[in-house]
């Protein structure tokens, strides 16, 4: 029997540091949906020739530009989606500049379906399909993303944990953090997407990662109504408390404009027991 | 999941002298547009020897198409400097393999099995 489609999306600020992201968050989603290794490989390499292109032709002009990266699984194939709102896209004389131009003839050779879109609002996007199963009867996958340092969002569920702790890991490494307190984000990662899909809105766990000075801040949500404060208490643990909130330096239920939020900042450093 | 798993992926590039007045600079995790600037750092630095060129991507487990490009100038380089030229690829990372592929560069580009196949190639026929 299928499984049933899952939703994952990654949104970026256009910058080449993140380009490892996107390639790990795509790793989590195989891990959670047994993608094979020859696909996932050109998933990886779509997603980060498409990403490239972004980064170095959509926005000349700025530093604030943005990606939105989605994967969608269904009937054993992925369809990626990676869309900037920069110039567009447009044909551009050869400029010497090293540039191989072989990021979309690459793209074009491992896919079995390939597009180039000017949506409304501008920007590009790309879009892509790949065989990921031959029976067509294999788990499905959708994966999102949009823009602070980036945010992910997936359905809950069992392709929910891959995803969360492989991103929290490798934002984890980016910022220097030591072993054990990657694993402390690992851990917290691993408790969120635990949470129940009821206690989401629109069922799918959402995370805003930022490097804030040198910790890393999550904003987790939003919560349906009461939500945040439902997983909180399912954290606690008899005369321990809350034992994901020992692991962090903050860790806070606070209001948003779209619904509760769970607010959680982890240093690379010890963190003291509360 | 191994939790190290990301940990692993952050590339990183090392430089070494090897046999027989050869650099050997060798990529290690994922590499893209983001560690693109110390790939060609470290290519350079090696073609500032002016000894052979060996690139090691047998512990690279991703290349997209800017190190490629890279890649293909320090051969370029060397070419026009009479150095000679080598890549060293093991093929055990399927992304790295399947970009070699499916560009055609595992054709055009000298790839060896091993590092050591790389550097007998190199001392076999050395450049003119």
């Amino acid at each position: 029997m299928s499984a049933p489609p899952t939703e994952l999306r990654l949104a970026l600020a256009a910058k080449p540091e993140n380009l490892a992201l996107v390639r790990q968050a795509l790793s989590g989603l195989a891990d959670g949906v047994s993608i094979p290794e020859r696909p996932l490989a050109d998933l990886k390499q779509i997603a980060t020739e498409a990403c490239m292109n972004a980064v170095v032709h959509a926005y000349p002009d700025r530093d604030d530009g943005r990606i939105e990266v989605s994967a969608i699984a269904n009937g054993g194939e992925v369809e990626l989606r990676i869309r900037d709102w920069g110039v567009g896209f447009r044909p551009r004389p050869a400029t010497g500049d090293g540039s191989l131009h072989l990021g979309l003839p690459l793209i074009a050779s491992v896919v079995d379906f390939f597009a180039i879109e000017s949506p409304e609002g501008g920007g590009t996007a790309l879009v892509a399909r790949v065989r990921t199963h031959e029976n067509g009867d294999e788990p499905a996958i959708q994966m999102p993303a949009a823009p602070k340092e980036a945010e992910v969002a997936i359905d809950a569920g069992v392709s929910a944990r891959p995803v969360i702790a492989r991103v929290l890991a490798m934002a984890a490494t980016r910022a220097g953090f030591s072993l054990d307190r990657m694993s402390d984000g690992v851990l917290v990662g691993d408790v969120i997407a635990a949470g129940k899909p009821d206690d989401f809105a629109d069922g799918r766990v959402g995370i805003e990662i930022a490097e804030c000075g040198p910790n890393l801040c999550l904003r987790v949500g939003p919560f349906e109504d009461g939500g945040a404060t439902r997983m909180v208490e399912q954290m606690e643990l008899p005369g321990l408390g809350v034992s994901v909130a020992k692991l962090a330096d903050r860790f806070e239920v606070e209001p948003g404009e779209d619904g509760d939020y769970i607010s959680i900042e982890i240093a690379p450093g010890n963190a003291e027991a509360a | 999941m191994d939790i190290l798993a990301p940990m692993d992926a952050v590339g990183d590039v090392s430089q070494e002298s090897g046999p027989d007045d050869v650099e050997i600079v060798s990529l290690r995790g994922e590499h893209d547009l983001g560690t693109l600037p110390e790939v060609r750092k470290a290519f350079e630095a090696a073609a500032g020897d002016e000894k052979a060129l060996v690139i090691d991507l047998s512990a690279a487990t991703f290349v997209d198409s800017s190190i490629l490009g890279a890649v293909l100038d320090a051969r370029r380089v060397a070419g026009e400097t009479g150095r000679g030229f080598a890549v060293a690829c093991d093929g055990a990372a399927e992304p790295v393999r399947r970009v070699l592929e499916v560009t055609g560069l595992a054709e055009e580009l000298p790839v060896h099995p091993t590092r050591n196949a790389a550097l007998s190639a190199l001392a076999a026929a050395p450049p003119t």
